[in-house]
């Protein structure tokens, strides 16, 4: 079965896309739990639908729009969330629902064919075109690239940004740096696997890698393999039962974040 | 005469339009060891962070080392009193080791690499407080006062000119072996510090001078407080108050629990 499902092309596909956006996920993923801001990650994916709007009533390609769009909404969420932080849930609820309602309301005013929304939104990680392959291969450099540059100083802006303002750190640059990354990675693996399916990816590895290990770095490594198996599994799990991917790869991940609950495997590899 | 460290002058510090510091003068000289008391939401912490360049004053100048605060974070230890969060929480994957290296950070440093050099720089400093066994644990497995000792390693590491150091007995662990006072007054022979405690108990830790704040700050150049001082602290009492009474047998010669060298 498995020749089977490696001989077809577009599981090749979907299988390499599942490995790009394990790796994206697994290193962003981490920076964004350790930092909190998963939430932030989460308004960020919904403004788009401001972009995917703004795109078609300016008549405009709609990746680069959206992806303009998205970090731009990301940088003001930055901004306004930078120096007060006990208002971010607030500005980013406000900014999520104000993207998505600004998309909606510039396609109600755009004549002509009105295309489904949802669809440019929820991809599906089986029929990924090769084009945004390219494009997953691409933001995984930069994400590898920036984080290798970077390494010390995202740790101690999540351990302690006070002290690492103090010591000359440039807290303020990374802040939007790793917004703005988040928002593309959001961006542009929603077209690929799917808003909720990003957001899992996001979230359950790295929040399951940074309490089993001693360092960030391992945390990112652990949270890549992670994804990988749900995303391994989970498609296995789609051919074989003819499930839709994105939910089947999620359903592992849940099933694997609450297996890791039971008290039994609750100090498993702990510290390791 | 030498240059202060921190030169403070007609300094005011309003928050939200009240005035949590006004009337600020203040010279740490090189070498001293002041100690810096008041009641919570006196004005401690603001005034460190003035002094750190986080705050800026509304009005009147503050410098440091002769330039304007934030310049000279690379002479520099601060152990700030907790950490936002980061300390409650679990999920942190970093090390002793790690969290005594972030003393090294330093504008322009790029990479996920400390040389081997720095790394026995942050061991040294994990045994000048006792905590290089733990090097390899995590940081939020540990308990309050190791996490505070860790975070003075962090502060040491950098072998800074000026340490700043705000309630560090605040997290003492209560059976520890370990005491705080003993190395508070070990460390910084020779190293200007300025320790920050709302408990008096700090003028044993070897401090050479003591400020007192509340909305103002009166300094004296040897550790023993004045009348003037207690007044501030504890305000006023009327004779028929019972804390009259107890004041009046204030201040205590501090001077007198001074570690015998520094006598």
């Amino acid at each position: 079965m498995i020749a089977d499902i490696i001989s077809l092309p577009f599981m090749q596909h979907a299988f390499l896309a599942a490995l790009l956006a394990a790796l994206c996920c697994g290193v962003m993923g981490t920076l964004v739990v350790a930092n909190r801001m998963v939430f932030l990650a989460g308004g960020a994916a919904h403004a788009a639908y401001g972009g995917v709007g703004l795109a078609y009533f300016l008549i405009l390609p709609v990746l680069p729009v959206t992806v303009a769009f998205t970090v731009a909404a990301a940088l003001c969420m930055a901004a306004l969330t930078r120096r007060r932080v006990e208002d971010t849930d607030t500005v980013i609820g406000v900014l999520w629902a104000a993207g998505m309602a600004f998309g909606i309301i510039l396609l109600d005013v755009t004549p002509g064919y009105k295309p489904d929304l949802m669809s440019y939104l929820f991809g599906s990680i089986i029929t990924v075109p090769v084009a945004d392959l390219y494009a997953l291969a691409a933001l995984a450099v930069v994400l590898s690239a920036v984080t290798l540059r970077h390494y010390n100083g995202f740790v101690a802006m999540a351990f302690d940004r006070e002290f690492a303002a103090v010591r000359g750190a440039p807290v303020g640059m990374l802040h939007y740096l790793l917004t703005a990354l988040a928002a593309v990675t959001v961006v542009l693996l929603i077209r690929v696997a799917g808003l909720i399916l990003v957001i899992a990816l996001l979230s359950v590895a790295p929040s399951l890698a940074l309490r089993r290990t001693a360092s960030m770095g391992r945390a990112m490594l652990l949270a890549t393999a992670l994804n990988v198996f749900f995303c391994l599994a989970g498609l296995a799990l789609a051919y074989g039962c003819d499930l839709t991917s994105g939910a089947a790869i999620i359903a592992v991940a849940a099933a694997t974040y609450f297996l890791s609950l039971l008290p039994g495997l609750r100090g498993l590899g702990h510290g390791a | 005469m030498t240059q202060p460290v921190v030169d403070i002058r007609d300094l005011t510090f309003s928050y939200n339009g009240q005035a949590a510091l006004s009337g600020v003068d203040l010279a740490v000289a090189p070498g001293e060891r002041l100690a810096v008391l008041g009641p919570n939401g006196g004005g401690k912490t603001t005034l460190l962070k003035l002094i750190l360049g986080i705050l800026r004053p509304s009005s009147g100048s503050i410098a440091v080392f002769g330039e304007e605060p934030g310049r000279n974070s690379r002479c520099i230890g601060y152990v700030p009193q907790r950490l936002e969060g980061a300390a409650a929480r679990k999920d942190l994957p970093i090390r002793v080791l790690e969290v005594t290296l972030m003393g090294m950070l330093a504008p322009g440093r790029h990479g996920f690499r400390y040389s081997r050099q720095e790394i026995r720089k942050a061991e040294e400093a994990l045994a000048r407080v006792e905590m290089h066994a733990f090097k390899d644990r995590r940081f939020c497995d540990l308990s309050g006062g190791q996490q505070q000792r860790t975070l003075i390693a962090r502060a040491l590491v950098s072998d800074p000119e000026l340490l700043i150091l705000d309630e560090p007995t605040a997290n003492i662990d209560p059976q520890g072996k370990f005491c705080l006072y003993e190395v508070l007054s070990r460390i910084g022979q020779g190293v200007t510090s300025l320790v920050v405690s709302h408990d008096m108990s700090i003028l044993a830790a070897g401090v050479t001078a003591v400020a007192c704040v509340n909305g103002r700050v009166l300094h004296a150049p040897e550790p023993r407080l004045t009348k003037e001082m207690v007044d501030l602290l504890y305000g006023v009492h009327s004779h028929s108050c019972p804390m009259d009474a107890f004041l009046r047998r204030m201040p205590p010669d501090l001077a007198a629990i001074a570690p015998p060298e520094r006598r």
